[in-house]
């Protein structure tokens, strides 16, 4: 979930943007020159999976993959979804320059514990390792970024309270749908292409 | 082709920078009278980009969907004295000042972000920030995203197409999250291909890890007075406050 501009204090803006600087700094040094194109292309990606609707139960949810990127470019997921959320930006006005620092961090950062959390587990042969990385990097990735959210709204102030507590609910469903998706799309590219699972970080 | 107002003139580099300063001004605002100082600013950058203004309102409304949760989250369930029970439902008035307040602000910076960034073509405002010293690696990254953004969503949509012909119809199933994955992991396979045969090609046309540009910027005297004037109206609204 973004937040809007304009919702969030000058210190959690400036503390965003500084950790998500830092956290790009890191990612593009790890990038070299020739994954660039790499790097790029799925930034597109993720944007497209982005635009996808996938009904779950009464509603629908659109997917996030935060999870995904996390475990298949390590740090280079901070400039990547820097990108994709930069282009949103400009794209469709949804949120503006001084609330990009916050959104990125909180998608990327917990695509990140994901990464390491799942890393030694997209290396086994097992399918059911797979699985698991699937299903865990989908809920360490969303239900982080919810409760990053959800604690930035209460640091606001208190009458953001019960909207937190609304938003970190809200991250429920998707999370279910995305560690499905994940684990089917880690079992497909370990069978049609693995070392997309090696060789992107 | 759309008529070019003052606004498409003018340099990207000065539309950025202006657009920066003023978001961060208004995104800093605590009240009512701080926000509206800006209303004034905002009102005019869109008349002189009059074309745009329809478009965006129908951005402004989806964008704003985060902002309507949050608004009515907080009009039901803020606590506060002021408070007008209606059966099961309590509306609480502070809460709703609160959010009318950033409800105003968000559009506010939504507004000034769409009619600036807009007005300028989306690879123009790539080489802007490529001069405004973004790091490199980030504006290439910036520039192919955008540039095959088009080319994964068509292939996207050519799969979803295909899944239809056979008679996939999306609901909450495994099945439904299978086929998507499917059509997902596909499209990650071919992104990774393209990126290698991409990267392949510009090296056989001698890429040496920078874009040769062959447009460049001239600052010009409109830029630097409306560059100024911007300034100047941000200095007098942030120091009115004090």
């Amino acid at each position: 979930m973004h937040i809007s501009e304009g919702v969030l204090p000058g210190s959690l803006l400036v503390a965003g943007w500084a950790l998500t600087i830092a956290g790009t700094y890191v990612g593009l040094k790890k990038l070299d020159n020739d994954r660039i194109p790499l790097a790029a292309l799925l930034a597109a990606t993720f944007f497209v999976a982005s635009l996808i609707h996938v009904p779950a139960g009464p509603t629908s949810v659109h997917l996030v993959l935060n999870g995904l990127a996390g475990i298949l470019l390590g740090w280079t997921v901070f400039p990547v979804l820097l990108v994709g959320l930069f282009l949103q930006a400009v794209l469709f006005q949804f949120g503006g320059l001084t609330v990009l620092g916050v959104n990125t961090f909180n998608m990327a950062f917990p695509a990140l514990v994901a990464y390491y959390l799942c890393k030694g587990l997209l290396s086994s042969e097992r399918k059911m390792a797979l699985i698991v990385a699937g299903a865990l990097s989908s809920f360490v990735a969303i239900m982080g970024s919810g409760l990053l959210v959800a604690l930035e709204l209460v640091f606001t102030g208190e009458a953001f309270r019960k909207t937190a507590e609304l938003a970190l609910l809200a991250h429920l469903p998707v999370a279910v749908v995305e560690a499905f998706v994940n684990a089917f799309i880690l079992l497909f590219l370990k069978r049609a292409v693995p070392e997309i699972l090696r060789r992107m970080r | 082709m759309e008529s070019k107002t003052f606004l498409h003139t003018l340099d990207p580099r000065v539309k950025i920078v202006v657009l920066f300063l003023f978001s961060w001004g208004i995104a800093l605002v605590q009240d009512f009278k701080g926000a509206l100082f800006y209303l004034p600013f905002v009102f005019f950058s869109l008349l002189m980009a009059k074309k745009e203004v329809l478009k965006l309102a129908k951005h402004l409304f989806i964008a704003n969907t985060f902002l309507l949760f949050i608004v009515l989250s907080m009009v039901l369930t803020y606590e506060s004295p002021n408070m007008l029970r209606v059966g099961f439902v309590s509306i609480s008035f502070d809460g709703l000042k609160l959010g009318l307040l950033l409800f105003l602000k968000s559009s506010l910076i939504l507004s000034l972000t769409a009619v600036f960034l807009s007005t300028s073509s989306i690879f123009s405002i790539f080489h802007a920030l490529h001069h405004l010293k973004f790091p490199n690696s980030l504006c290439q990254i910036l520039f192919f995203s955008y540039r095959y953004l088009h080319t994964v969503k068509e292939e996207y949509e050519t799969m979803l197409k295909a899944a239809r012909c056979r008679g996939f119809k999306p609901e909450s199933s495994i099945k439904t999250y299978k086929t998507f994955a499917y059509i997902l992991a596909n499209l990650l396979v071919r992104s990774y291909r393209r990126a290698d045969r991409v990267y392949k090609a510009m090296l056989c046309r001698g890429f040496r890890g920078e874009f040769p540009v062959y447009s460049h910027f001239s600052l010009k005297r409109k830029d630097i007075i409306f560059a100024v004037t911007s300034f100047i109206y941000l200095a007098v609204v942030v120091l009115w406050r004090f």
